[in-house]
């Protein structure tokens, strides 16, 4: 269900003049869209959806309630406004409760494309043909997913918050195997725009990646230099996010604390070729300029030449400590630079190029050491040329020791991380250093 | 319900399905969290809504939408159809189930205590009573509990005549307790050993919290001293509370049969099984049996029918260490020439579209009665795991990794002392073929976990894995802090 911000605008009003309470926001978010899933070279399943989410927060002194619903007529309104009220009365006082925000600037985001929100399924079956044609010619078998979506956030307040953003997305990503199952290679791409995916080119990616990784050979565990491409960035990154937070390093409980309540803020901590931003209005990854209880998301500089700049801060934990409030990042960029892959091959003596990872887990938050494995097109380097696929591995290695290491950057590229949820994120492919691996995996 | 059903299952039959299905469901949650002295989140949530499933042709088409109105649903199967048909001619294998086995019928997650008639208070008590018992003892620094429920309310109707209303119900309380130590600015993290289940506020009721926030905070203040482990091969002695979880990675996502056949293999991945594995594959010692179950009592992925209207019931995976069956859904049992599908279709929402879920996967206890104290004093030269901690395994379940809550010496038949930094790797047919000892019946725990995710776009599943005690023989052994560099 998509609302235009004046139909946003009357429910959520709706919902602010039913309220009896202190205070409250309400947050309407809705969406539709439509995805094809595929495996085995044809459509397994395929839908479209469509649905909003409305949630209601009262505040009675110092407590405070919460109550959803997807159910938008007047009478499901008033019930979640007095559902949100019985909770919040019932709710012990909470020492660290802010006021709700009133009217606030946000940056322009544009994030919205017609023909992405309009794509029909018979659109996405195209890219979907498309992809797995490529495949096919080659008598390879393809898997995949592709989707686009139309989504909203509103929010508005009793003190005059007023917030709305819109956005569309579509992706295609997909993997394409040998029929024996000794090769596998993957290819993927996410935009505002569905036009920017080009389906025929990911499927010759994912195709020629296959074919290559056939007749893989296994190396030993070990330190290895890594080239890794910026989907395997994405996938590092997204770990990083989670930690970058003032109260629990401030609490000693991040790799970025430090004894007696101090933090790595102002050290060197990466690389001096590091930078890391958000920007929401980035054209290459738009996204919300607010956060759910509506602060503004603005520019921010998280790490820059290596330098930790930034922590993401609470407004209740800016209040206590005197500092900026700072929501978490709803994009995520890494500055690139202008070593194109191959030249960083040319430039490698011994070393492994990695598409993408699988499966990572933290295994020690002390060090954000974490566990997983390459997947879909892993390659040897030797003297300058990719000599051979190499058997997958798996890694015990922190982002933080892979940010250290890094001595090359190719140009950013969007991507979507595998287990970044909807965070889009702009890194390069970057070289590292020294990345450990520490034991050889069956998988194909 | 069932006047609204018609409306869609006729729209479909009428325009060209084959077959058609209509989920009517009502999600309602209730999230609740706090930390320290203070509660941090009330959240009541509730979502309905329907979806359409539609075979048209061979080829799949849904459609769901929140307005469970009748103009709405049968405009969900034209939609449906649109999808089905824009598919169509990528189709070239036509999907064919297995044959019908209409059912009328009604069922409910057996529960004395709905969470939903709870009140408030004496959660919210119980929340900050767990945070100030761990908080009493020396060394815990932070503490974080929560609870959260769901009571699904789910009606099916298919154009085979079946029609199935269901109420299911789930709790999952937890905590952690964390300590910092300010001089040496290490922090040990220590979480609840309690399990979510498909039971009401009754399973809340029966663990010893306090017992259990005063032994946590002990033990991840004790991690601060813990030994580091040496690295190398040893046997492993592993707790059901941790088991569940190597139980749920190697055993119970490897026999999922979409796996098997390549649908998830863009995401989740493949499997090392093949379908003709199946009555030959030596997958364990001769001591393991595992069984999928979702009959079984308080377990999450326990039902009366699975999401395309098929009876659950309990069947064998693996028989004294061979694998003999799979996990499948109506369509991956035709497409192996089964007669009936184990009843694994689920979606996680009204708005998604069924498929190949886990079921309770569980390892049955040993014959004989043998006792937890009996298998530690049993093992020479071990280590002992408790709780679920890091875990990574590859895309066709070869090689994992486990880490744990807390890790125990075992030599000569006792615990001697808390190591740390401990993690295990191995490969899955070496790990369950080297399994030489397992607990009784007195030793089996349920374990299991709200969220398990698998699909694009991706859905989550809950799912439960009983087990007893078990030890495995020359497993290898990490040390995963060997080779730390300095900190962040």
């Amino acid at each position: 269900l998509i609302l235009g911000p004046e139909e946003a605008r009357r429910t959520l009003d709706a919902c602010l003049r039913a309220s009896k309470a202190d205070a409250a926001v309400a947050r309407l978010a809705g969406g539709a869209g439509g995805h094809v899933r595929f495996a085995l070279g044809e459509p397994t399943t395929a839908g479209v959806s469509s649905g909003a989410r409305l949630t209601v927060l009262s505040i009675a002194g110092r407590r405070a309630g919460e109550y959803t619903t997807n159910q938008l007529d007047a009478a499901s309104i008033e019930a979640a406004v007095r559902s949100s009220e019985a909770l919040a009365r019932l709710a012990p006082e909470d020492p660290e409760l802010v006021p709700p925000l009133g009217p606030q600037a946000y940056l322009p985001v544009e994030a919205w494309a017609e023909p992405t929100a309009a794509a029909s399924p018979s659109l996405r079956a195209d890219l979907v043909a498309a992809f797995t044609r490529e495949a096919r010619s080659r008598r390879l078998t393809a898997a995949g997913l592709c989707e686009s979506s139309a989504a909203f956030t509103a929010l508005a307040g009793a003190a005059g918050l007023w917030a709305y953003h819109r956005e569309t997305r579509a992706g295609l990503t997909g993997t394409i195997r040998t029929p024996a199952g000794d090769g596998s290679g993957w290819a993927g791409a996410t935009s505002v725009r569905i036009e920017d995916l080009d389906a025929q080119q990911l499927g010759r990616v994912a195709a020629s990646k296959a074919e290559r990784s056939v007749g893989a050979k296994p190396l030993p565990p070990g330190r290895y230099t890594v080239i890794l491409d910026p989907a395997a960035v994405a996938d590092l990154l997204a770990f990083l996010l989670s930690f970058m937070d003032a109260r629990r390093t401030a609490e000693g409980r991040t790799p970025f604390s430090r004894p007696g309540g101090a933090s790595a803020l102002g050290e060197k901590i990466a690389a001096g070729v590091v930078t890391l931003r958000s920007d929401p209005a980035a054209a290459a990854a738009p996204s919300a300029p607010f956060d759910a209880e509506g602060s503004p998301v603005g520019r921010v500089t998280w790490m820059e030449g290596g330098l930790l700049r930034t922590l993401s801060t609470t407004r209740y934990w800016a209040g206590r400590t005197g500092a900026t409030h700072v929501p978490p990042p709803t994009n995520f960029l890494m500055t690139g630079g202008t070593t194109a892959t191959e030249s960083m091959i040319r430039a490698t003596t011994r070393g492994l190029l990695v598409t993408r990872f699988w499966y990572i887990r933290v295994v020690d938050p002390q060090t954000l050491l974490l566990t997983g494995l390459t997947r879909d097109g892993l390659f040897l380097i030797e003297k300058g040329e990719v000599v051979s696929a190499a058997r997958n591995l798996r890694f015990n290695e922190s982002p933080l020791q892979v940010l250290a290491r890094v001595d090359m950057l190719g140009p950013a590229m969007r991507v979507r991380a595998a287990g970044g949820g909807a965070v889009l994120m702009e890194v390069p492919a970057v070289r590292s250093h020294e990345f450990n691996f520490t034991s050889v995996s069956d998988a194909i | 319900m069932l006047d609204l059903a018609s409306v869609a299952l006729d729209a479909a039959r009428a325009r060209g399905a084959t077959y058609a299905d209509i989920r009517i469901n009502r999600y309602r949650t209730q999230t609740l969290r706090a930390r320290e002295h203070r509660v941090m989140q009330i959240l009541d949530a509730e979502s309905f809504g329907a979806g359409v499933r539609v075979l048209v042709e061979g080829a799949w088409g849904f459609a769901a939408s929140s307005r469970v109105e009748k103009e709405e649903v049968g405009s969900l199967a034209e939609r449906a159809i649109a999808v089905a048909r824009a598919n169509r001619p990528l189709k070239r294998t036509p999907v064919l189930l297995t044959p019908p086995a209409p059912v009328q019928d009604v069922w409910q997650t057996p529960i004395t205590k709905d969470p939903f008639r709870v009140p408030l208070e004496p959660k919210l008590d119980l929340l900050l009573a767990i945070c100030r018992e761990a908080l009493s003892v020396r060394g815990a620094t932070f503490c974080e509990a929560s609870m959260s429920f769901v009571r699904e309310e789910k009606f099916f109707a298919s154009t085979e005549g079946t029609v199935v209303e269901q109420v299911l119900v789930r709790s999952n309380p937890t905590f952690t307790v964390t300590s910092v130590n300010p001089e040496t600015g290490m922090f040990q993290a220590r979480r609840s050993l309690a399990r979510p289940a498909g039971m009401g506020y009754e399973s809340v009721e029966a663990h010893p919290w306090l017992e259990e926030a005063n032994t946590a905070a002990e033990e991840a203040v004790r991690k601060h001293e813990a030994v580091p482990v040496e690295p190398g091969r040893r046997a492993l002695v592993l707790h059901p509370s941790h088991l569940w979880l190597t139980i749920h990675e190697s055993i119970g996502h490897p026999t999922e049969l979409d796996r098997i056949l390549g649908y998830e293999a863009n995401f989740a991945g493949t499997s090392f099984v093949k379908p003709e594995d199946r009555g030959f594959l030596r997958y364990a010692s001769e001591i393991v049996s595992v069984v999928g179950d979702r009959t079984q009592a308080g377990a999450l992925a326990t039902a009366g029918y699975d999401d395309e209207g098929v009876r659950c019931r309990r069947w064998d995976i693996i028989r004294d260490g061979v694998l003999v069956d799979f996990q499948t859904t109506r369509e991956q049992a035709a497409a192996l020439g089964m007669e009936r599908s184990h009843g694994c279709s689920h979606a996680d929402s009204w708005e998604s579209v069924p498929f190949q879920r886990m079921p309770n996967v569980s390892l049955l206890p040993g014959r004989r009665e043998i006792t937890a104290e009996e298998v530690i004093e049993a093992t020479e030269d071990g280590i002992y795991i408790v709780g679920d901690g890091s875990f990574s395994i590859d895309h066709q379940r070869y090689n994992f990794q486990f880490g744990g809550q807390t890790f125990w010496e075992i030599r000569g038949g006792r615990i001697t002392r808390m190591l740390r930094d401990v993690a295990y790797q191995s490969n899955t047919l070496d790990f369950w073929r080297s399994c030489d000892l397992i607990g009784g019946e007195g030793t089996y725990e349920v374990g299991g976990t709200f969220t398990d995710g698998k699909g694009e776009p991706s859905q989550s599943n809950p799912v439960s894995h009983g087990c007893p005690m078990a030890r495995f023989r020359g497993v290898n052994i990490l040390n995963t802090a060997a080779g730390r560099g300095g900190r962040g």
